[in-house]
């Protein structure tokens, strides 16, 4: 019974609140100590083109922020959708009619990625070349940058007041709790209502 | 107000929710505090000061750009936060407990986002056939603003649960300290 389940020390309660607290170390044993992702900011990736065919390959085009580096605008990352590329298929990459450094893509596996970022407008043009022939993909526009479909400014702001109302009252509780003794520390709190 | 000697809670979670409650919520909400700072921090970088995406650090990314380019702080504290919500949780009475409840939902299924993007990082394979792990939301928010927006709404109906938990009314079904009314005088001093 719900009543029953809520009885403070109630068996069934203990018993879940020992699973929920094993399961949380179990995964901050699992997930903290192993190769991690990569976090907020460095990483919103996004298609610019998917399922392209280049001869006997679909590739996608992605546009993402680059893991390291000091490049302030994002790489692109060609893909191979369904199958590995082969050892002597090479990606070729030009920006307006300027080709650009590309080389294996050091964190997507099987993937292309050029060393230097493109901007929005840029035109860009993929090939894609094997033993087996060449394949140019058609050319596309660098559209602007992902934006958000929130009212950020707004959001930011009313964070920014609420993050300080709330810090300031947390203070002002957090001082007061410490100079109330411990209950059953020799001390007994004096209720008013007495 | 503090139970008589046989309502007094037990066991670790059971002093958590009793006489420990009151020090441990305003601990906890110190320390979620200062990580939703680190998120605005991050974001009146991306939105009022207008800096590249990669260049917008946070405040500790400046210190130790590894946070930044590692999902482990987020994730520890995500893990922290729910761990939180959930051990804390039966200390709330009322409709505190709803709101506190609601707060520990959404912040389930942030935990749920960040694991997510642990496990594509140790599988290889990632969400929406995309190059770096991703959230299942980001295709339409980008991800510094998604996470945002999910620490805002696990954040508001935190402080609305521990506010009415704090109402000098809830002090009759508390068992905690959490509402007694602060006297100076003390019983036996």
């Amino acid at each position: 019974m719900v009543a029953d389940f809520r009885t403070p020390n109630h068996p069934r309660r203990r018993e879940a609140l020992r699973l929920i607290v094993g399961a949380v170390m179990l995964m901050a044993w699992l997930l903290a100590t192993a190769t991690s992702a990569s976090a907020h900011g460095d990483h919103d990736a996004r298609p610019l083109l998917r399922g392209a065919e280049a001869g006997p390959y679909s590739v996608s085009l992605w546009q993402v922020y680059p893991e390291a580096g000091s490049a302030m605008t994002p790489h692109l990352v060609v893909m191979f959708d369904d199958q590995a590329p082969g050892a002597d298929t090479e990606v070729s990459i030009q920006v307006g009619a300027h080709p650009v450094e590309v080389v294996p893509s050091m964190t997507t596996p099987g993937a292309w990625e050029t060393v230097a970022g493109v901007g929005t407008d840029d035109q860009v043009t993929v090939t894609v070349s094997s033993s087996e022939g060449s394949w140019t993909i058609p050319a596309i526009v660098i559209p602007p940058p992902l934006t958000s479909i929130l009212p950020m400014r707004l959001l930011i702001a009313i964070s920014i007041f609420l993050a300080a109302g709330v810090a300031w009252w947390a203070a002002g509780r957090t001082s007061r709790a410490w100079r109330r003794p411990l209950p059953g520390h020799g001390l007994a709190i004096a209720d008013p209502r007495s | 107000m503090v139970g008589t000697a046989e309502q007094v809670r037990t066991g670790f979670v059971g002093k958590l929710n009793g006489r420990w409650h009151e020090r441990a919520l305003w601990v906890y909400l110190s320390i979620v505090i200062l990580h939703w700072i680190e998120h605005l921090f991050q974001a009146a970088q991306i939105w009022i000061l207008e800096m590249p995406r990669p260049g917008a650090l946070g405040a500790l990314g400046y210190l130790f750009p590894v946070l930044v380019t590692s999902e482990v702080m987020h994730f520890t504290y995500a893990l922290v936060m729910f761990a939180g919500l959930v051990l804390l949780l039966p200390g709330f009475h009322g409709t505190s407990r709803n709101w506190w409840l609601a707060s520990t939902i959404i912040q389930g299924w942030h935990l749920v986002e960040h694991t997510m993007l642990q496990i594509q990082a140790l599988v290889g394979t990632n969400l929406f056939g995309s190059p770096v792990p991703t959230s299942f939301l980001q295709p339409f928010i980008p991800r510094p603003e998604l996470h945002l927006l999910y620490n805002l709404i696990v954040f508001i109906p935190m402080i609305v649960a521990m506010w009415l938990h704090t109402r000098p009314e809830q002090d009759t079904i508390n068992e905690c300290t959490c509402a007694t009314p602060h006297v100076p005088a003390l019983v036996g001093a």
